[in-house]
């Protein structure tokens, strides 16, 4: 089974150790592709290259408005394999769900007590083609109270997602080596907070897979809105 | 007088899940055993725990691989996971508890997945 987690912080970005590092101990874990985040700016760099591991190129975008969130969405597009927004703010949310270039949309219940997700929002993410992620980080470093206000919002946004069939991608987002989990491991806390085993094990294999594969192809214009173009 | 074994249809049926600890210095087994029971505690709380049965294969631990077994109920093996995955620290060590694979006998734990083939 191919194991694909799509949210590591590396040196590129705000992580302690560098693409390598990451990339040795994910090889370790079994992972068959990781993708290394990097902030968007106007320059993007190429990425390093792994022995034995895909590094997928994936483009984070922080915003404070929904208009900021969707120009910044169209100079990215075409410079990163996979979107992801920063969420947290509910406008923000919103705005990413509601736009279908956007591939994934990353912890949106960062800093709030509620879940930061509606119904409108998840039926738009369905509808867009935009992933929702769970966050093992926010689990991993948050105790006590904090962790308990985390647990409920990951619940309630798996419980939206199931009612309108929306993507889930579960993701360590390690900010060192330490932070990362084997595949199986990240798919067990989606399995507890609610998904059956075999919905869980595709939010860490074939659903980040599909989004990694349709961008691949759509970037090297293989495929367009609508039309893809078959191999004979 | 102690109580008699029960049969083996009724007692609970369990697992055994096959682990490796990743840490850069090695790590006391012991103080492993503690990170167990106090994420299980903080986790999945006194009930939750008592529902899982973990249960340490002690001498099956090698301090060379860093590898052990741990028993728990079949109906647990998913919080136990968890459990498990949500260890960062072991004492003062960084550390990363990888699951190598849950089987149903200590023997087959010890062939498939430890490398042991004495038991072959």
């Amino acid at each position: 089974m191919t194991f694909y987690d799509l949210n590591i912080q590396t040196s590129l970005s705000i992580g302690e150790n560098t693409v390598e590092e990451m990339a040795q101990m994910a090889r370790h874990l079994g992972f068959s592709g990781i993708g290394i985040v990097r902030y968007f700016t106007s320059e993007a760099s190429e990425l390093p290259k792994a022995e034995g591991i895909d590094l997928v190129s994936c483009l984070m975008i922080k915003a404070s408005k929904a208009q900021d969130l969707n120009d910044l969405a169209k100079k990215a597009r075409d410079k990163a394999e996979v979107l992801m927004v920063h969420g947290g703010n509910y406008d923000v949310n919103r705005a990413a769900c509601e736009n279908s270039m956007v591939d994934v949309l990353c912890h949106p219940e960062l800093g709030r007590k509620d879940s930061g997700l509606d119904h409108i929002c998840v039926r738009a993410a369905h509808d867009n083609n935009v992933a929702i992620e769970l966050n093992f980080r926010e689990v991993l470093e948050s105790y006590k109270r904090n962790r308990i206000y985390t647990l409920s919002s990951l619940k309630k946004n798996i419980e939206l997602c199931k009612k309108y069939n929306t993507k889930i991608i579960t993701s360590s987002a390690a900010i060192n080596k330490w932070g990362m989990r084997s595949g199986r491991e990240l798919a067990s806390i989606a399995n507890i907070l609610g998904l059956e085993l075999g919905k869980a094990i595709e939010t860490v294999s074939t659903v980040p897979e599909n989004i990694v594969k349709r961008n691949r192809e759509k970037l090297s214009g293989a495929r367009m809105e609508g039309v893809k173009i078959e191999d004979k | 007088m102690e109580p008699k074994i029960l049969p083996p249809s009724m007692r609970p049926a369990k697992r055994y899940i096959v682990f490796e600890i990743i840490s850069d210095t090695p790590v006391i087994y012991g103080e492993f055993v503690n990170a167990v029971w106090t994420n299980s505690m903080e986790f999945l709380g006194e009930l939750g725990s008592s529902e899982a049965g973990i249960w340490f294969v002690h001498n099956s631990y090698s301090e060379t691989k860093q590898t052990g077994i741990l028993k728990c109920r079949h109906n647990s093996v998913e919080n136990v996971r968890t459990v498990l995955s949500l260890i960062s620290m072991i004492g003062e060590t960084r550390c990363i508890i990888k699951i190598l694979g849950v089987t149903g006998t200590i023997k087959s734990a010890k062939t498939k997945y430890m490398g042991d083939v004495s038991e072959l």
